[in-house]
């Protein structure tokens, strides 16, 4: 069953998100011939430095509109009037919740190369690969970490990250379903009230960090993995805690409190 | 019994909705759920549905509270449009295919045909009383053991109730249990073989129209207008 859920949940987020794919790609062409065309008549230089700057700007948006698609296919479909067949559907709750969110981060992932490819379609030169590995070797160097180890930590922070300010928002607007009345106001109220609590409880975790050895961030002489390590690996933690508890809140609400209008 | 009531109490905060609904329906009959707006007709529905969770007290669907089972055997049609706007009905048809086992596409596609409805066209083409047409043929395009019908008359023309009603009757799964809630009470009397009275949360008659019809002696539409007269 997850895998049809699936199916349709990613066909309608495709529906609004392959055009923007298409426009991004279409942009960095744009933007490419701009830039080659800056070198050769002065004209353009004015011009280019426009539109890389709402290039750029357009980058940032693929990322917000997916994360925006993620929130409002799970509103649509599970707490508006969509929900009337989602929820009569014979299918347990928890796979809807599943759906949202593998759909959400299969375009996340969608999205980042779509916007690797547009940026490399713009601003790539000879040589460019080779300069940013020699960048993450000699940070990797710096860190007494390997390289593999520092992609896999950068990649696991985004994913959890993504994941935890997704799920931040389902909490919210499933705790603002709880009213019966302006449950999107209560929504935002929600979502401010629980972020506050997230943001306490980070801190709290990662203060024995800095309270067992003072002095720590100020040796020069301890490696930067001995710092960055143990917070980077609580802050982790912390996030997936938080994760964990954001989903079992709404799927508490949407098993046992659910009140479509 | 198909479907059955014990002590059923839902309350929304402090508003008590439903107010200890004791009930049994038994399989292939068509009952109508009266009442006036506000009686609590459709909380009593969304509850058979798993829509909401009672208060306190059970509501059984074949024995067994609702879930996914009774989500396999109940065809509900609710009071809302609640087909994505951006889909096609053909795609529509594929959904209802992939998850419910009971779906006959062949009965769909003919019921769309009889109202001249391309199955390519977009729901957000349609006006309201279309889209509520395709929503009805789902419905009845599925050999359910229970169809619950929550104002399947109340957004469309008279001209058109009685179409609606006749591919009710003409569709339904034979042996099947009909609930229909509605307070347009005249154009389905004829179709009715019990009915529920419901006011303020609570069942005021449960009998057979017959009976009904005989204890007062008016017609089911009059027994409801003095009953729940303003």
């Amino acid at each position: 069953m997850l895998g049809k859920l699936l199916k349709y949940d990613m066909k309608s987020m495709s529906k609004s998100l392959l055009p923007l794919y298409l426009i991004t790609l279409g942009m960095a062409i744009i933007c490419r011939l701009v830039l080659l065309l800056s070198n050769q008549i002065s004209i353009f230089k004015g011009v280019s430095a426009l539109v890389v700057f709402f290039f750029c700007i357009l980058l940032i948006g693929v990322f917000l509109y997916t994360f925006v698609l993620g929130i409002k296919r799970f509103y649509n479909n599970l707490m508006k009037d969509e929900g009337y067949l989602t929820h009569t559907l014979p299918v347990p709750k928890y796979l809807h919740l599943n759906s949202k969110i593998i759909a959400s981060l299969l375009f996340l992932v969608f999205s980042t190369i779509i916007v690797i490819l547009a940026f490399c379609i713009s601003f790539y030169y000879f040589g460019m690969f080779d300069e940013l590995m020699r960048m993450l070797t000699e940070f990797s160097n710096a860190m007494s970490i390997s390289l593999p180890a520092i992609l896999c930590y950068v990649i696991i922070t985004l994913l959890l990250g993504y994941l935890s300010n997704l799920l931040l928002v389902y909490v919210s607007l499933a705790l603002g379903h709880l009213q019966n009345k302006n449950r999107l106001v209560f929504a935002v109220v929600y979502g401010i009230v629980v972020y506050t609590i997230s943001q306490i409880v980070s801190l709290i975790a990662l203060t024995p960090c800095l309270i067992v050895d003072p002095g720590l961030l100020a040796t020069n002489a301890t490696p930067a993995k001995d710092i960055l390590m143990p917070l980077l690996g609580i802050s982790l933690g912390v996030s997936i805690l938080l994760i964990i508890a954001y989903y079992l809140i709404t799927l508490k609400i949407l098993k046992k409190n659910l009140n479509l209008e | 019994m198909l479907i059955e009531c014990k002590k059923l109490c839902k309350n929304y905060g402090a508003k008590k909705v439903l107010k200890n609904i004791n009930l049994n329906i038994e399989k292939g009959k068509i009952v109508g759920l009266l009442g006036p707006n506000g009686s609590g007709k459709t909380t009593f529905i969304k509850l058979l549905n798993d829509l909401l969770v009672p208060t306190s007290g059970e509501v059984l669907i074949n024995g067994k509270k609702p879930g996914i089972e009774s989500k396999k055997i109940i065809s509900y049609l609710p009071e809302r449009t609640y087909l994505d706007n951006n889909l096609k009905v053909e795609e529509i048809i594929e959904f209802f295919e992939d998850f419910y086992e009971d779906f006959d596409s062949k009965i769909a596609f003919k019921l769309l045909k009889k109202l001249k409805i391309d199955p390519k066209d977009k729901l957000k083409t349609m006006s309201k009383g279309t889209k509520e047409k395709v929503q009805l043929i789902l419905v009845m395009s599925r050999r359910a053991e229970l169809y619950i019908l929550d104002e399947p008359i109340g957004g469309v023309d008279p001209a058109a109730r009685d179409y609606i009603l006749d591919t009710i009757m003409e569709n339904f799964n034979q042996g099947a249990t009909i609930l229909i809630s509605t307070h347009l009470i005249s154009d389905i009397e004829r179709i009715l073989d019990d009915v529920i009275f419901i006011q303020d949360g609570q069942i005021k008659e449960h009998d057979s129209a017959d009976q009904l019809r005989k204890k007062h002696n008016k017609s089911i539409d009059m027994i409801f207008r003095e009953e729940f007269k303003c």
